[in-house]
């Protein structure tokens, strides 16, 4: 999910960027100093995730996560995935540091649209499992979606790729799901304060 | 400047920024052979990572290797001259020096401050999540394409989760009793050696040599 530095053309990277920069500008700014820790743990979750590895058939998946970081921090996605996105990049080259910008889109940004969706009466009313499998599916499925954008409009030879991307990580999605429906139905047993609804 | 960690995101960042969108050019690997040569001693370790890392690329260079063979051969070498150098200049960190570095660069309090907490937890779940991985081997745990397995992996993410809060709540009141509010105060730096100076010069003339071309 991560996109390398030299992957991108100038114009993508430097508007996706700016998107999230300003997004990153109005996460510090709501970013109150008694929810430092929780974003910090949010942060290592993601970082941690990638270490993961989930099997599907002959093959494994790692997980990310973003539906149930977005559900805990909502706009403070954006700095958890930011601090956890540059350690990535230095510390395991996973992604990159001009690229940090567009990978932050593309993994905060969806965290924050599950945040809202999760939010909705709609949502709401339904029963926890599927509540909870629906965070983890869209999570994935937003991400997903904007990586492929962001591929095929970057350039014409990435169009191959983009798609098959989006296909490819169609299973992650729906493991993805499940996997956050049994954490998030672990966490609303054992420390329900923290979903806050 | 007088931060060595800072410096090192600086060069990192330009470096990774100049070989993204221009030319390549074989004086990118000037700041290269410098790091490489003042790291000979780790140049397998080194290696080894960037052959790791290289699983993911080559995947979308093969794709893109259909469209236009040019672009892929393009795409291979320009992603792989920017990992080896920020490989080669981060290999050692335990990513301590990259929250200082940030610290030194005026990021904002509360970043720095939720970089600090993440590193801090992140150490403390790989060693938990290694001891969890062991207990369910020695209890016989298989993991398949199952609910069950994603159950398990489930819970094993909750749990994880949970053990991380309350150790961040920990972490929280102990700075509060210290006076923390959203700035965390670190060590003074260690000062910029020559090997720092050779890079960051060396990034310097790729940098003249690139805007020269731009105008010429």
């Amino acid at each position: 999910m991560h996109i390398s530095d030299g992957v991108l053309s100038l114009e993508i990277t430097v508007v996706v960027s700016v998107i999230s920069l300003f997004a990153m500008l109005k996460a510090i700014k709501e970013l109150k100093n008694e929810d430092i820790s929780i974003t910090g743990v949010a942060s290592a979750m993601f970082f941690i995730a990638s270490f993961i590895h989930i099997p599907f058939g002959i093959t494994q998946i790692h997980l990310i996560l973003l539906g149930v970081i977005g559900i805990l921090v909502s706009w403070g996605a954006f700095v958890a995935i930011f601090a956890a996105l540059l350690l990535q990049a230095l510390l395991l080259g996973y992604g990159g540091i001009v690229s940090i910008g567009v990978n932050l889109f593309i993994m905060a940004m969806p965290a924050v649209i599950v945040h809202y969706i999760y939010h909705t009466p709609f949502i709401q009313n339904l029963n926890d499992k599927i509540k909870f499998f629906v965070v983890g599916f869209l999570g994935t499925f937003f991400a997903t979606l904007f990586l492929t954008a962001i591929l095929y409009f970057s350039k014409e030879e990435y169009n191959y790729a983009a798609v098959s991307i989006f296909l490819l990580n169609i299973i992650t999605m729906i493991i993805e799901g499940i996997v956050s429906m049994f954490l998030l139905l672990f966490i609303k047993k054992v420390y329900p304060k923290i979903l806050k609804v | 400047m007088k931060s060595i960690e800072a410096l090192m995101l600086i060069n990192s960042f330009v470096f990774s920024s100049i070989v993204s969108f221009s030319r390549v050019d074989f004086i990118f690997l000037l700041p290269i052979g410098i790091i490489l040569f003042y790291e000979k001693e780790y140049l397998f370790t080194i290696f080894k990572k960037l052959i790791f890392i290289n699983l993911f690329i080559v995947l979308l260079v093969i794709f893109v290797f259909f469209q236009n063979q040019n672009e892929a051969l393009i795409l291979l070498i320009r992603t792989n001259l920017i990992l080896l150098f920020n490989i080669a200049l981060f290999h050692k960190s335990k990513g301590y020096d990259i929250v200082r570095g940030l610290d030194a660069l005026n990021f904002p309090a509360k970043v720095v401050s939720v970089f600090y907490f993440s590193l801090s937890l992140i150490i403390y779940l790989l060693k938990d999540f290694k001891e969890t991985k062991n207990t369910l081997k020695s209890r016989g745990f298989k993991s398949t394409t199952s609910i069950f397995t994603y159950q398990t992996y489930g819970n094993i993410f909750g749990m994880i989760f949970v053990k991380a809060l309350r150790k961040s709540e920990d972490m929280t009141y102990s700075m509060q009793s210290r006076g923390f509010e959203d700035k965390i105060f670190f060590l003074s730096s260690n000062s910029i050696g020559l090997i720092q100076r050779l890079i960051t010069l060396s990034i310097v003339v790729i940098f003249i040599k690139v805007i020269y071309e731009l105008f010429s």
